[in-house]
């Protein structure tokens, strides 16, 4: 089931009203209730993949009782060792089989050995990467003793597959999320109603921005020595709004979702496009997943201290691993190698802790330093997108390549050339500047309809506007880019 | 917690009513272009068309009117050209209705091809075509034909879960809205308009068309014309073995709601006729058979028996492999009219 789905507004208000008023009285059957609900929710998708979850469940649960209550360090290790092989293995089987095979075997054949592997035809399970990840940072903390094993299955499976962060995250950490398995739950009015706020920001992100831009993105993407210059510009800064808007949306609506069940979940975006240089983009951008590769990656291998040998090493392990994450494909891989090659002379020059804050935090607008820093950060952001967004590495260069030879200046004849209407992205570029103002607006808050403090009568005219704009462009499913990780 | 309910109660509320104001200002919403231009011709003409063709391509590419009306005789019809590409069961049982009842025409005659009323699926299935007719009344007629089909429980209970979402989403505009708002403020195309005017509503294909996927399918019959003598062959093996070996199983929901149909329009002096047009796959044979033979013979035509229509499955009389270019659609609208001539 996917959010922007008419059976998720039938399946919310159901499990809201069983959770609220049926299960009220008791932790236990409320965290039943998730659970069910939580796989009836997987299981609308692919029933058959229901098994993984549990199998991780059952397997972590254990593990992770085990590892507690053993003192024998190398007998802790050695379960440890069983559970990152088990979740990894499995993820590593779904996600990245054929990647390997092929890969291997193109080596082979480049090296002039005739190589001819099968392959398997796989189907990815959805959010597969956000639920190992999560189970797997329970258990390293369980082994380093940071956390507690639960005791409580009924919260622990819960934890590993709570609906409305299952599919694409934010990983959630135990230390902050199985406690609130454990916690009686009290109706907070303002929690719901804010929660309800930033499910309306997300679905306008997800559903106005992101699905709108995706025909540009799709069309011009497809064979990029068919556009002009400014129309794959056009298309390069599409796709980063399309991916924000589809990934922070989705983040939105979950955290939304998850505050009117009383849960809170992790803050996985905060403005990264209002960033100044790209370490501040990656504090900003998919926190979660930052947090987990420098928690459980960066760290261990020793992170920014050491040689300057060794700081680049571990910044180019956590940036590739990371955008091997994403995907089987040498794109993502690229991606990631040119983002830690953005970050490098910054953590070399020691300045990449430098914009912690909030971006003009006591102005209204930024100082024409910090707007130029934005749009070259911005700029080198969309760069790295054509590499996530292409097919193949050579796609991503001859999209390059093309954008800045300026062979021709078109842009509407291009457009139609395209298929692509002018109206259509008239209107979208009006969506991105509400968006960008709103959300720079509100760029001290965490989502782009908080704290709205003024007459009510015109803060529901607001809900209207946003709501039927959102039913305006509501089309036929569109998935998240995200599930496919 | 009661008024965070109530609240939200009344967002909805309001915000499903503002909804409604597109469909209520429309006239009945036809959710393609082609059936959308075809019913407003017939509601801005001061014609009084008083016979109708409805089904899908195969009418809408295979009869025409001008030539039924010339063969059927001076001034004894009026015909127009209903067919829409791609239209399924519960759009064309919803076009009968409405042409029975509409105030603009003398209807007297309507043929159809023969329909039946499974759940949309396939591409269209969640797109304003295969939603905008999913109202409570055709739910209901597409669950109880499903319920009488012989699937497996598995199949019914998917069939099921996707009609519901299906009405659901008609009932809430959802993926609809767009559309509705769009049309509400373009209307229908002129072009359009004039070009329903002259050809009837008829549609043929020509060899020299310009149309890429006409062309595109064209040539696909002409890389591989066996497709022809399998289509041949499905259809004699349905309408020529002996049916208690092919043991076809009769759906008896769909044969009474047309029976039903025949009655509603006999209530107001309208003889619906059901026809079986040549081409189709022999699936859809083995599901419309067993019903046409429970049909009354005055309102029923079967032209696609290769017994005696083998013509149309020739290559000379087609256009592609599902249907029959411009010589084959003056053949089988000539067909029609014998047939018809026999049980008049």
């Amino acid at each position: 089931m996917i959010f922007n789905s008419l059976e998720y507004f039938l399946f919310l208000p159901i499990v809201f009203v069983l959770f609220w008023f049926v299960c009220k009285k008791s932790i236990r059957w409320q965290n039943v209730l998730l659970i069910f609900a939580s796989y009836f929710f997987y299981g609308w998708w692919d029933w058959r993949f229901l098994g993984l979850i549990i199998l991780s469940s059952i397997l972590d649960y254990t593990l992770g009782v085990q590892i507690d209550s053993s003192d024998n360090e190398k007998k802790r290790k050695g379960l440890l060792w069983v559970s990152i092989l088990v979740n990894l293995g499995i993820l590593g089987f779904f996600k990245y089989f054929n990647f390997f095979v092929d890969s291997t075997e193109t080596m082979l054949n480049n090296l002039g050995m005739q190589a001819d592997f099968f392959t398997l035809n796989i189907l990815l399970p959805v959010g597969i990467s956000f639920y190992t990840f999560q189970t797997l940072s329970y258990t390293i903390d369980v082994y380093r003793r940071e956390i507690k094993a639960s005791r409580d299955p009924l919260a622990f499976f819960a934890y590993v597959a709570f609906f409305p962060q299952l599919v694409a995250g934010p990983i959630e950490r135990a230390k902050n999320f199985i406690p609130q398995f454990s916690k009686e739950k009290t109706f907070d009015y303002e929690e719901a109603s804010d929660g309800l706020r930033q499910m309306l920001w997300g679905f306008f992100k997800k559903v106005v921005i992101a699905d709108s831009c995706s025909p540009f993105v799709d069309q011009i993407f497809a064979d990029p020595s068919a556009s002009s210059s400014p129309v794959l510009m056009i298309g390069a800064v599409l796709f980063a709004f399309q991916i924000y808007g589809d990934f922070s949306g989705y983040t939105d609506i979950a955290l939304g979702t998850a505050r009117l069940f009383g849960f809170n979940l992790m803050r996985n975006f905060a403005y990264p496009y209002f960033s100044r240089d790209i370490a501040e983009f990656w504090r900003r951008w998919h926190i979660s997943l930052s947090s987990w590769f420098k928690d459980y990656l960066y760290f261990p291998l020793g992170g920014s201290r050491g040689s300057q040998a060794l700081k680049v090493r571990n910044t180019f392990a956590i940036f590739l691993v990371s955008g091997f994450w994403h995907g089987a494909n040498w794109t993502f891989i690229f991606w990631g190698g040119l983002n830690a090659l953005y970050f490098l002379p910054s953590l070399l020059m020691k300045t990449n802790r430098k914009n912690i804050g909030i971006v003009a935090a006591d102005r209204m607008l930024p100082s024409f330093r910090e707007f130029y820093q934005i749009i070259t950060t911005f700029f080198l952001t969309c760069i790295a997108w054509i590499f996530f967004r292409a097919t193949s590495i050579t796609h991503g260069f001859n999209y390059i390549i093309e954008m800045f030879s300026f062979k021709s200046l078109a842009i509407l004849s291009n457009l139609k050339m395209l298929k692509l209407k002018a109206n259509d992205l008239y209107t979208l570029f009006f969506f991105i500047v509400v968006l960008i103002i709103i959300e720079w607006i509100q760029r001290k808050y965490q989502h782009g309809l908080e704290r709205m403090n003024f007459a009510a009568p015109l803060r529901w005219l607001v809900y209207f506007i946003l709501a039927i704009v959102i039913m305006y462009h509501i089309g036929e499913k569109s998935e998240f880019i995200y599930f496919q990780f | 917690m009661k008024k965070f309910c109530l609240k939200l109660l009344i967002f909805f509320a309001v915000l499903f009513a503002i909804m409604q104001i597109p469909r209520m200002l429309l006239p009945t919403f036809w959710g393609n272009d082609i059936f959308d231009s075809k019913f407003a011709y017939l509601d801005n003409t001061e014609n009084r068309h008083d016979t109708f063709f409805i089904g899908t391509s195969r009418i809408n590419n295979h009869i025409n009117p001008i030539f039924f009306d010339k063969l059927m005789g001076k001034n004894s019809t009026y015909s127009f050209n209903l067919g829409c590409p791609g239209s399924v069961g519960l759009e064309k049982r919803m076009a009968i209705k409405e042409i029975i009842n509409s105030p603009h025409h003398d209807t007297k005659l309507v043929f159809v091809e023969l329909p039946h009323f499974a759940v949309p699926h396939g591409r269209n299935a969640n797109t304003t075509r295969g939603l905008y007719f999913y109202n409570l009344q055709n739910w209901i007629c597409s669950l109880r034909f499903e319920f009488n089909e012989h699937g497996t429980f598995l199949n019914k209970f998917y069939m099921f879960k996707n009609s519901l979402s299906f009405l659901l989403k008609n009932i809430t505009h959802y993926n609809l809205f767009k559309d509705e708002v769009l049309r509400l403020k373009n209307g229908t195309s002129k072009n359009r308009l004039e070009n329903q005017t002259k050809k009837l509503g008829f549609h043929a294909l020509l060899e020299g068309t310009s149309n890429k996927g006409e062309l595109k399918r064209r040539q696909e019959l002409l890389n591989d014309t066996t497709i022809l003598d399998k289509r041949f062959k499905g259809a004699n093996r349905v309408f020529n073995t002996n049916p208690e070996k092919l043991k076809l199983k009769e759906n008896t929901f769909l044969t009474q709601e047309l029976n039903n149909l025949i009655e509603y329009g006999e209530k107001n002096s309208v003889r619906v006729v059901y026809l079986l047009l040549p081409k189709s796959a022999e699936i859809n044979y083995e599901v419309a058979y067993p019903t046409f033979l429970n049909l009354p013979e005055k309102n029923r035509i079967n032209l696609a028996d290769p017994e005696k229509y083998g013509d149309f499955y020739k290559l000379e009389y087609s256009f592609d492999r599902a249907h029959l270019n411009k010589k084959g659609a003056n053949l089988l609208t000539k067909a029609i009219v014998e047939e018809y001539k026999e049980i008049m």
